[in-house]
């Protein structure tokens, strides 16, 4: 008994539950249309503390970096805290969870540090 | 290509990696421009206690110290966390007076909950203040079996009291302790117990530099039959009492 058209329709439908994350991604309308990009609301316009496009990549770090110090050397660099980001961003809501849900990023920072949901007036 | 090129390649590759992002990250961090202090190495920061004026129905410390440090009470004696509390002490002879005594972490020079923590998370820091990162504590309590002042409590539960927002809270799962309000200290200010002591018009406490002869502190401990709670043990505690 010949075996190949079957197994050609099998790996064919494999190739396509295995690519369907792409595919999904890929296609625009209705039910394959992309999760909109968040959109960033800025309280205060104005310069950062660095490049906008370093800070999208690296804040992370940054604030890790100035946590560390902070607590193990004393160090309190104004620029670097978390205090400091909602002297600007005043609202997390409108700034770090909109980016961080859209990609999946769940930090603790807020579990302890303050820093609102809505801004506070 | 022979084998010789290919791991030339390859190792200038992986060390340009390394490297490349290594000096990135770190010339970030060494571009941060703006105000910055330090805790420095030439403070030794002490407390000293005279319990002749220390009231023994006055709990202004205990509860200038929840507020700022958004300390909580449930009211279940097993998970309360206290920084500083007042102790009822009696000596055993008859008609012995009854004290008072505010008991807080002594920031010892030689901590043993510091020696025992297995990854770090307490620490001594330049300015001889013993500190919790909790962000790497991991809640396994030896620390709190290793100090003989039972000075640090367990989070069991968050509190939902956000009394001082500039503050952080903690979560449930680490250990905290007095801290001698090192956020404050970074100001330049006093601990919140001993202002609010101050403020009862008690000022049976005092803060200040232990490594500075001129300072307060160091003059009233020079000059007075000072005590510490059980300096036997060798860890030098840092908190010093006055008619005990």
């Amino acid at each position: 008994m010949n075996k190949k058209p079957l197994a050609i329709i099998v790996m064919a439908i494999a190739l396509i539950v295995l690519l369907s994350p792409f595919i999904y991604n890929a296609f625009g309308t209705g039910l394959f249309s992309k999760v909109p990009r968040p959109e960033i609301k800025i309280e205060k316009e104005g310069k950062c503390v660095r490049d906008t496009e370093y800070m999208r990549r690296n804040h992370m770090n940054i604030l890790l970096h100035s946590r560390d110090e902070a607590v193990r050397e004393g160090v309190r660099a104004k620029d670097d805290s978390l205090n400091n980001c909602r002297s600007c961003h005043p609202s997390r809501g409108d700034f770090c969870i909109k980016c961080h849900s859209y990609i999946g990023a769940k930090p603790e920072c807020f579990e302890c540090h303050y820093y609102p949901k809505k801004a506070e007036r | 290509m022979d084998r010789r090129a290919f791991i030339k390649i390859g190792g200038a590759l992986t060390i340009g990696t390394v490297l490349g992002q290594g000096f990135q990250f770190y010339q970030a961090v060494a571009d941060s421009k703006g105000e910055k202090t330090s805790a420095l190495a030439k403070n030794k920061w002490g407390m000293l206690i005279d319990l002749n004026k220390c009231d023994a129905g006055c709990t202004a410390c205990v509860d200038a110290c929840r507020k700022e440090n958004n300390v909580p009470l449930f009211g279940d004696k097993e998970r309360d966390i206290h920084w500083i509390r007042k102790a009822s002490v009696k000596q055993k002879f008859p008609n012995a007076r009854e004290q008072s005594v505010p008991l807080l972490c002594n920031h010892c020079e030689n901590p043993a909950c510091v020696q025992v923590c297995p990854t770090m998370a307490s620490f001594v820091r330049k300015d001889g203040i013993v500190l919790v990162d909790k962000h790497r504590c991991i809640g396994c309590r030896y620390c709190m079996i290793a100090c003989p002042y039972k000075a640090r409590s367990f989070v069991f539960k968050e509190t939902h009291d956000w009394t001082n927002k500039d503050v952080p809270k903690r979560m449930h799962g680490v250990v905290e302790k007095c801290d001698l309000c090192v956020h404050r200290i970074d100001k330049g200010q006093k601990p919140a117990c001993v202002e609010a002591c101050a403020n009862a018009n008690n000022g049976a406490m005092v803060f200040g530099d232990l490594n500075d002869p001129e300072s307060g502190i160091s003059k009233l401990i020079a000059n007075n039959a000072v005590q510490q709670i059980r300096a036997d043990l060798g860890l030098k505690p840092k908190v010093y009492y006055i008619g005990m």
